[in-house]
C-alpha cells in the first residue's frame, strides 16, 4: 500500500476545509483567507489540497439528465397543488364520535372507578435484555414477560408490545397471514405500524380490538379490561358479540366490566394522559461500532426470532447504526449492507451469509 | 473553482420553513437537492425510471412526515441517507462503477466550458479526469463509495460513518488507504507518470 503525501492528509481529513472546497461561500471563504493570511508557510500544501478535493469531485458526474430532473420538479409541483389543506371529513367524524362518546358518558356517569394507568418507563438496557421468555406453541410465537420491569417485544410488521410484568402474546413469529393477529393476556401497550392492506387486531380473552391507528394501552384489573388510545383510532368489540363495535379516539378509554359484560367509556385527565407518554418511547436500535454478532443477538431477543450467522465469518465485522421505525426486514436490510452480506429466512429462522469483514 | 454563492441560502431556516409546511420553502428543497439524490442514488439503483420514482415518493414521504422529522438537519445528508435506506428497502445495495454506468455518466455529462475553452483544456483535462476515474474503478466498493461521499457530496467525516455504518476512526482508514491506492495506481500507469506534473497534486 502506498502513502500518499502526509501534508496534505490533514486538511484532507478537515471536514470545514473539504466543505470550503466544494461549497465555497462568503464566511467559509473569509475564513480561509484569514487562516492562510496567518500561516503564510502552510499556503502550498492548503493549494495541493485543494486541487486534490477538486480533481476527486470532479470524477464523479456533474450532470444529470435535465429530463428527468424536470419530470420529478414537476410531478412534485403537481402534487403540491393539488393537496388540499385539511381534510374536513375527518374533523366531521371526529365530531359525530365525540358526541357519541359524551352520551356514553352521560348514560353511565357515576359509579366507575377509573383505572390508574401507572408504568415505569423502561430504560434501553433493560428493553434490549433478554428478558422475554419464548417457545412456540401450535406454530404460534409465544413471549411472556416473566421479569419485574417492562419489556418490548418487538413484532416484524415493524409494530412494537412493551408487554407489563405477567403479560403474555401469541402470534404468527413473521405475521405472514393476511391479517395481524395477536393474542394477548396480561396489560400492554401497543404502537402499530400502518399497513393498510393487512389490519391488526389484538384479540384478549373478553375483547377484540382492531386497530385503526397507531398506539393504545390494554390493561387488565379485577377481571375488567381498559382500552386506552394515545394515538389513532381503535375499534373494540367484545368477544361474544362482534356486531357492535366501538370507535376510541385519542385521549379516551373504554373499559369492559366482565361482570356486567357492559363496555364504559371516559376520557382521560391530563394527569392519565401524561402518564401514558413513556409508553410511546419505544427505544431505536442503537449500536456504536458494536460487532454484527452482538446485534443480531439483541435483535434475536427483540424479536424472539432465530438468526444464525456464522462467528468464524462475521466475527470481526463492526457496525455502528441507529435503527428506527424499520420493520424486522429492513432492519435486516439495512445491516447486510453494512457489512455487505445477505440473508434468507427459512423455517422460521435467519440465515445470514456472505464474506468475513477484514 | 465553482462559481462561488454570495448569498448561501440559510439551511437551518429553510428547513424550518419546510417544517412548518411552507410549500415554496419545500419546493425550493427538492429543485436545490434532487440532482444530488440522482448522483447518489444511481450507484445503488441503474434504472433512471425506477430511481425517479423512488426520488419522488421520498420527497413525498418527506413532506407528509414534515411534523416528525428532526429540525436540525444536514439536507444533502439527512435525503442521501433517506434515500439510501429506501434504497436498500428496495433491495438495491450500493455497487461499484460499472462499464454500463460509466457509459450513462458519459452520455449524460454536459460541457460547462466554452468551445473555446474546451478545445484548448479538452486534452489535458480528459486525460486527467479519465486518469483519475480509472484509478478510482480500481477501488473496492466502500473505497468508491467514501471518496464519492467526501469530496462529491462534502460529507463530513461523522456523517459518513453514520452513513456507512462505521466508527470515525474506520472512516479516515477507508479515506486513507482509498486515496493511498489511488496515489499508486497513477504512480503505476505509464502515461499518469509523464502527467503528474500537473497532476502535483497526488505527489
Amino acid at each position: 500500500m502506498k502513502h500518499f503525501g502526509e501534508d496534505t492528509w490533514e486538511f484532507i481529513q478537515d471536514d470545514h476545509f473539504v466543505q470550503w472546497v466544494l461549497f465555497p461561500d462568503a464566511a467559509n471563504t473569509a475564513r480561509w483567507e484569514q487562516w492562510m493570511a496567518d500561516h503564510p508557510e502552510r499556503v502550498p500544501v492548503l493549494e495541493k489540497a485543494r486541487a486534490m478535493v477538486q480533481s476527486l469531485g470532479k470524477t464523479m458526474p456533474h450532470q444529470v439528465d435535465r429530463r428527468l430532473l424536470e419530470e420529478v420538479y414537476a410531478s412534485l409541483d403537481e402534487y403540491l397543488d393539488k393537496e388540499v389543506p385539511a381534510p374536513v371529513q375527518t374533523t366531521a367524524r371526529v365530531t359525530s364520535l365525540r358526541k357519541w362518546w359524551w352520551a356514553a358518558a352521560a348514560v353511565i356517569a357515576g359509579g366507575i372507578a377509573m383505572v390508574s394507568i401507572s408504568r415505569k418507563s423502561a430504560t434501553k438496557e433493560n428493553l434490549l435484555a433478554d428478558k422475554l421468555q419464548s417457545h412456540m406453541e401450535q406454530q404460534q410465537l409465544v413471549r411472556v414477560n416473566t421479569s419485574a420491569t417492562d419489556q418490548v417485544a418487538w413484532l416484524t410488521d415493524g409494530s412494537s408490545v412493551i408487554l407489563k410484568t405477567g403479560a403474555t402474546i401469541k402470534h404468527d413469529a413473521f405475521l405472514t397471514q393476511s391479517k395481524r393477529e395477536v393474542y394477548l393476556k396480561g396489560n400492554a401497550f401497543f404502537d402499530i405500524a400502518k399497513d393498510a392492506e393487512r389490519p391488526f387486531y389484538v384479540y384478549t380473552p373478553k375483547v377484540a380490538i382492531r386497530v385503526l391507528g397507531t398506539s393504545f394501552n390494554v390493561s387488565e384489573e379485577n377481571g375488567s379490561l381498559t382500552v386506552t388510545v394515545k394515538t389513532g383510532k381503535i375499534a373494540v368489540c367484545s368477544i361474544t358479540d362482534k356486531q357492535h363495535s366501538y370507535i376510541i379516539t385519542p385521549g379516551h378509554q373504554l373499559r369492559f366490566d366482565a361482570r356486567t359484560a357492559a363496555f364504559v367509556a371516559d376520557s382521560l385527565n391530563s394527569e392519565q394522559l401524561a402518564a401514558l407518554q413513556p409508553a410511546a418511547e419505544i427505544p431505536a436500535f442503537a449500536f456504536d461500532n458494536a460487532p454484527v454478532l452482538s446485534i443480531f443477538k439483541a435483535l434475536e431477543s427483540a424479536y424472539s426470532i432465530k438468526i444464525n450467522a456464522s462467528e468464524e465469518t462475521f466475527g470481526k465485522c463492526l457496525v455502528t447504526t441507529t435503527i428506527r421505525n424499520e420493520t424486522f426486514e429492513n432492519k435486516l436490510k439495512i445491516i447486510c449492507a453494512a457489512i455487505n452480506a445477505s440473508y434468507a429466512i427459512r423455517e422460521g429462522q435467519v440465515f445470514i451469509t456472505g464474506k468475513p469483514c477484514n | 473553482m465553482p462559481a462561488m454563492k454570495d448569498v448561501r441560502f440559510d439551511e437551518a431556516a429553510l428547513w424550518k420553513r419546510f417544517k412548518a409546511g411552507d410549500k415554496a420553502a419545500f419546493t425550493f428543497i427538492y429543485r436545490e437537492y434532487t440532482v444530488y439524490l440522482f448522483q447518489y442514488g444511481f450507484r445503488f439503483c441503474t434504472d433512471q425510471e425506477k430511481l425517479k420514482d423512488m426520488i419522488h415518493d421520498l420527497f413525498i414521504e418527506i413532506w407528509n412526515s414534515r411534523d416528525q422529522v428532526s429540525e436540525d438537519v444536514a439536507i444533502r445528508f439527512y435525503l442521501c441517507r433517506s434515500l439510501k435506506y429506501k434504497l436498500i428497502r428496495a433491495n438495491y445495495q450500493y455497487r461499484s462503477i460499472t462499464g454500463k454506468q460509466d457509459q450513462y455518466l458519459h452520455d449524460h455529462i454536459q460541457p460547462e466550458a466554452t468551445v473555446e475553452e474546451q478545445i484548448i483544456d479538452t486534452e489535458i483535462k480528459d486525460s486527467r479526469s479519465q486518469l483519475l476515474n480509472n484509478a478510482i474503478k480500481k477501488l473496492s466498493r466502500r473505497q468508491q463509495e467514501i471518496i464519492m461521499l467526501r469530496f462529491y457530496m462534502g460529507f463530513t467525516n461523522a456523517q459518513i460513518a453514520e452513513m456507512m455504518h462505521m466508527k470515525y476512526q474506520s472512516v479516515s482508514n477507508l479515506l486513507y488507504n482509498a486515496l493511498g491506492r489511488i496515489k499508486e495506481t497513477l504512480e503505476t500507469t505509464p502515461f499518469a507518470r509523464r502527467l503528474l506534473e500537473t497532476f502535483y497534486s497526488f505527489l
